[in-house]
């Protein structure tokens, strides 16, 4: 089976990263690949809980990550991202898994295809 | 004086925004992405008022603490116009 790592490094609702990552996640997992959605750096900001789209015309990333994690996309988020941008595990979205960077390395390393935005 | 910030906070311009308001002993008001400055040490080390637009920080599930207050559109509005030098968006 194809194994491919996507890695997001940029806070949601900022630019279009986070929403294309999370539609490449979900297409690769749809093709019957192994995917991997890893957050590093101010990207770790995505699995953030308590996202509100209400009133604006965004597309929330909070959902497309709980859609990526109900159909077997793995969901990583750095830890040492995350404690630089303040998030405790009771701010993460259910099923996101905290992973140190020899996690994030052994997962990268074991992928056909890594694609970062 | 009102430093206006919507870049994230490991961006280039968010950078230079900080180093000019805690130069000029100004205000900031963050907006967009610049909302995520809110959980970082370096707004807490600005002399002036620290503002965030409270619409920004919903949408990004964030919540202000510390030194921040949150605002709306109609009061960014007030708050620009009773600022005497208004410098943005970095």
């Amino acid at each position: 089976m194809t194994k491919i790592s996507i890695i997001l490094r940029k806070a949601p609702y900022g630019s279009v990263d986070a929403p294309e990552a999370i539609r490449h996640a979900l297409g690769g997992i749809n093709d019957d690949m192994s995917v991997n959605l890893v957050f590093i750096g101010s990207g770790v900001n995505a699995a953030r809980r308590n996202q509100d789209i209400l009133g604006t015309n965004y597309l929330s990333v909070e959902d497309g990550i709980r859609d990526c994690i109900d159909m077997g996309v793995a969901v990583f988020a750095e830890a040492k991202s995350l404690d630089e941008e303040q998030i405790s595990d009771t701010d993460l979205i259910e099923g996101v898994l905290r992973a140190g960077l020899n996690k994030i390395g052994e997962v990268l390393k074991t992928s056909d295809t890594v694609m970062i935005f | 004086m009102l430093i206006i910030i919507k870049s994230s906070p490991d961006t280039p311009e968010a950078r230079r925004a900080l180093d000019l308001a805690q130069t000029m002993n100004a205000g900031i008001c963050l907006v967009q992405n610049g909302v995520y400055l809110t959980v970082k040490e370096e707004s807490r080390d600005i002399a002036g008022a620290v503002y965030a637009l409270s619409e920004d920080m919903t949408l990004r599930g964030l919540k202000p603490a510390g030194n921040v207050r949150s605002i709306d559109y109609e009061e960014l509005i007030d708050i620009m116009n009773g600022s005497e030098k208004v410098m943005g968006m970095f």
